[in-house]
């Protein structure tokens, strides 16, 4: 299956939006998890 | 075979597909370097003025690194993120029952409230190409169709709860360094410089929400998906350009 707009097949263009995705929740949840720790030493 | 199938075919070169990702993502690309150009620039000015603090009172300035996994960097991050989240979550579940007539942010006047599954090709009315748990019915496809929210709100929910953690440090050093005694963690979310730190950041983002919605109903920007077409009429809403 192809996209009407592009010559990439849609699977790999998923793929393609996918990493932006993820990327996104990888820096955020990098973000919470790791000032959660830096507070909670800091609690100590 | 159709011209589309013998295209796929061929693969594409790597270059190609290099600038095809950076086209297709253009948006999002350029928002998150711009995110960590400016995070990087927070934690360099913010290292400079932690420490010109410190020798002002005394104390001996940090290294570069101890600034970045201190709770006074930490805190400066959080605090921000949490209130652009918490804009981003009340918007969309503000736009789901509240309208604006006229503003592109918004559906029309009629239309306000969760609206129909066939007005949202859900269940039996899903698209052959829509998404499974869109399709799947139950507890999958509720969770679906509140997904963007529950993700927005989680993600303030957390930076709000590290705000304070990350605040409730950063206000004991400074209040030992003054000869006072320190807070618990209840103590200082009922605090006044908690609640300063909060609400100077949300003021703001609901003042640029509201105009956004407002200014968009008379002002253009040719070509944005943000502004209505051009030449669109005042009164009419839900269509951008």
């Amino acid at each position: 299956v192809t996209t009407g707009f592009s010559r990439v097949p849609s699977g790999e263009l998923l793929g393609r939006m996918r990493t932006v995705f993820v990327a996104y929740w990888v820096v955020i949840l990098a973000g919470l998890i790791g000032f959660l720790v830096i507070g909670l030493i800091g609690l100590r | 075979v159709s011209v589309a199938t013998k295209i796929t075919a061929t693969p594409e070169r790597a270059p190609n597909r290099i600038r095809s990702f950076a086209r297709e993502n253009s948006l999002s690309l350029f928002f998150g370097v711009l995110f960590l150009a400016a995070v990087f620039g927070q934690s360099l000015a913010g290292h400079r003025s932690y420490n010109a603090d410190l020798l002002q009172h005394g104390g001996e300035a940090v290294s570069y690194t101890s600034y970045l996994v201190s709770s006074a960097f930490a805190q400066a991050v959080m605090e921000n993120w949490q209130s652009e989240f918490l804009q981003f979550a009340l918007l969309i579940v503000a736009t789901v029952w509240l309208v604006q007539r006229g503003s592109p942010e918004s559906k029309k006047v009629g239309k306000a409230g969760l609206e129909t599954k066939r007005d949202q090709a859900i269940g039996y009315a899903a698209r052959p190409d829509s998404p499974a748990w869109a399709k799947a019915g139950g507890v999958r496809t509720w969770l679906f169709s509140n997904s963007l929210l529950i993700a927005m709100v989680g993600i303030f929910v957390a930076s709000w709860f590290v705000q304070s953690l990350t605040g409730l440090n950063r206000y004991n050093e400074e209040t030992v360094e003054h000869g006072g005694s320190t807070v618990s963690w209840p103590g200082y979310v009922t605090n006044a410089a908690f609640w300063e730190d909060t609400l100077q950041n949300w003021q703001s983002e609901f003042l640029a929400v509201g105009t956004m919605a407002v200014f968009a109903i008379y002002l253009r920007q040719r070509g944005s998906s943000e502004s209505k077409p051009v030449g669109t009429p005042h009164g009419e809403t839900e269509t951008s350009g």
